[in-house]
């Protein structure tokens, strides 16, 4: 079984390490290129509290600017977890029932439960540990970058944890269960991509941020940002005297008119009208748990996923 | 290797719904080890959904069927090893060359007999190396064929193996079962809606029409059992007597004389005019599908009845 296992997913397999091979290769001489520019332009000093050297703000800025399209561009790995759920698991059902080999390979001496367990077991060690590879390979890539803006918020916090395996857990599940479920590969992907995207990006919009309640902090507009890079900054407004929360827009109606030609006037402006800045955060401390929580949070749905494609294989598809 | 005693398939009441529609009704029969059974019927008669429930790739909606006493279903593990089964239109992978198939069978079989296959697909000059996927049907069908001998099984089960076959490929592929049965003494139930080269490796009968059994038994005994007689058309009393003497399970009239296929020895003494033969088997299949068709067109026991004998192809 552990044969035929592999003969059927050996193409998959090479396309899958093969791509990552690649991906590794561009990862660690463009990751080697960050640092060597963050070492030169001393990005780290400048990061101290304690550094007052006035081309600091000009060296960071350069190396946001030469940098942030990488960063940018690398969220679209967050699609690998997709990728892997339409290219392996979608037809690993669905191949065998559009072809009509499930008759030929059910009726030797495996039964189909058997066959299922090791296809499973194989397609998702494989998987996670390019899944495994990937996380640690982000997390040396980006760690520069996340010294400036924290590895909390957005892309960093789906490639630098275990939330990743969880990702592609639940993709291959997902694309396991259409498979069985449609019986035909390319609906089955189809489904997959859809369903996947559903789950996925409400859950890192609207759950992400309240799996814990906020923090929030009351400062004053003129003092600078509240909270450390390392923290998540999940809402920012704007607070009066009497404790309303006021939103950008509604400060701009009262202070965008005339004679407010910076950034700085516009906050001075906020400030003598008494108002303060109000921040929504998560600290960085939560990180883990926050992993934690997400990575539990897509394990059990790929866990239900697996037990109904193991339901249908062996209940439905009969 | 001696002959296998006891029932090696049995169903009882079986049936299997899908949806609202049957595709396979109150089926009852046995089948002895040892016997080589011919299931016919029209396509769509069940012939497929019985040979899937007897496999366990289908559960069964009604009744039970047991192959050697055990549920195909329940007890794969147990069912499985014993039986050899080629589905209809031989699926293989089409990546696989015919040594990494065979290679599976050795893989997922643990009563392999590798040499076997090996000795079935070299005689037939069967290329090793060939990818499934661009060998011929016949081709196709003898390694399926082997895969399923190769697992040293106690029952066949062949889905339409002869359907998608030229004649020449299709006498290849029975004469490799015929020696798989002297060799082995293995059971083999093989279904087809060809009934001309039946004849020469099937010594059992089961007949399926319209999701129902309409006879089963050895092909001797059904011959034995079926007369035809002739006569002249116009003498309705002495069809009548006819009748009186044993079940007509067809009647027909053409060129003036009515010819009927009855259930019964010949009569003692024939009415003047009417002759009678033993049936060939095709006549008897014939005349059971035609009556399973009228039975769906409710024109059961209409002298004269127009015989509906659907998608039946007749080779000799």
């Amino acid at each position: 079984m552990i044969w035929l296992t592999w003969r059927q997913h050996r193409v998959e397999a090479a396309i899958v390490f093969g791509a990552l091979a690649l991906l590794a290769a561009i990862l660690i001489a463009t990751g080697l290129d960050m640092r060597s520019a963050y070492d030169h332009l001393g990005i780290a000093s400048c990061l101290s509290a304690t550094n007052h050297d006035p081309t600091c703000p000009d060296a960071v800025e350069g190396f946001r600017e030469q940098y942030g399209q990488w960063v940018s561009a690398s969220a679209w790995l967050n699609l690998i977890p997709a990728l892997l759920g339409i290219l392996v698991g979608a037809p690993l059902v669905a191949r065998e029932l559009e072809h009509g080999t499930q008759r030929l390979v059910w009726t030797q001496s495996v039964t189909r439960w058997r066959w299922l367990a090791v296809k499973l077991a194989f397609v998702f060690v494989g998987c996670l540990a390019v899944a495994g590879t990937l996380w640690l390979l982000l997390a040396w890539w980006r760690q520069p970058w996340d010294t400036l803006s924290g590895r909390f918020g957005g892309a960093a916090f789906d490639f630098e944890g275990p939330v990743l395996l969880g990702f592609v857990a639940f993709a291959l599940a997902l694309g396991i269960a259409s498979g069985a479920v449609l019986r035909r590969t390319v609906p089955a992907m189809v489904l997959m991509l859809a369903l996947f995207l559903v789950v996925r990006l409400p859950v890192e919009l609207q759950l992400r941020p309240i799996y814990q309640p906020p923090l929030t902090v009351t400062s004053n507009v003129l003092a600078g940002n509240p909270v450390t890079r390392a923290d998540w900054m999940v809402d920012q407004q704007f607070i009066d005297a009497q404790g309303h929360l006021l939103d950008f827009r509604q400060v701009w109606s009262i202070c965008g008119g005339q004679g407010v030609a910076t950034k700085l006037d516009f906050l001075q402006c906020a400030h003598d009208h008494q108002f303060q800045s109000w921040t929504e955060y998560q600290p960085a401390s939560r990180y883990w748990t926050f992993q934690a929580i997400e990575t539990a949070l897509y394990a059990v749905l790929a866990l239900a996923l697996l037990g109904l494609s193991g339901w249908w294989v062996r209940r439905r598809l009969s | 290797m001696s002959k296998p005693s006891g029932i090696a398939l049995e169903t009882n009441s079986l049936g299997r719904r899908y949806g609202r529609r049957w595709a396979l009704r109150d089926c009852t029969f046995e089948l002895p080890a040892g016997r080589v059974a011919a299931l016919v019927g029209p396509n769509g008669a069940g012939k497929t959904t019985l040979l899937h429930l007897a496999v366990g790739l289908l559960a069964s909606s009604a009744g039970t069927i047991r192959v050697f006493g055990a549920s195909p279903w329940e007890h794969p593990k147990s069912v499985l090893p014993r039986v050899g089964f080629v589905a209809q239109d031989h699926p293989l992978y089409r990546g696989f060359t015919v040594a990494e198939t065979l290679e599976l069978g050795r893989r997922l079989n643990p009563r392999w007999d590798g040499a076997l296959a090996l000795r079935r697909l070299n005689r037939l000059g069967i290329p090793f190396e060939q990818r499934a996927g661009k060998l011929s049907g016949g081709q196709k069908a003898q390694v399926a064929l082997a895969l399923a001998l190769a697992k040293h099984p106690d029952l066949v089960l062949l889905d339409e193996p002869l359907a998608s076959l030229d004649p020449l490929a299709r006498r290849d592929f029975l004469r490799a079962l015929a020696e798989a049965v002297e060799e082995d003494g293995v059971t083999v139930l093989l279904s087809s809606h060809i009934i001309g080269d039946l004849e020469r490796v099937c010594d059992s009968l089961i007949l399926l029409s319209a999701a129902h059994v309409q006879i089963a038994g050895e092909i001797a005994a059904i011959r034995r059992e079926h007369t035809l007689l002739r006569g002249p058309r116009d003498g309705a009393s002495a069809v009548a007597a006819v009748e009186a003497e044993g079940m007509v399970v067809e009647r027909s009239m053409a060129d003036g004389r009515a010819t009927l296929l009855v259930r019964s020895n010949p009569p003692h003494a024939l009415p003047d005019g009417w002759e009678a033969r033993e049936a060939t088997l095709e006549e008897i299949v014939l005349a059971y599908l035609g009556q399973g068709a009228s039975d769906l067109a409710g024109e059961r026991g209409e002298v004269g009845a127009v015989t509906v004998v659907d998608d039946l192809e007749v080779t000799r």
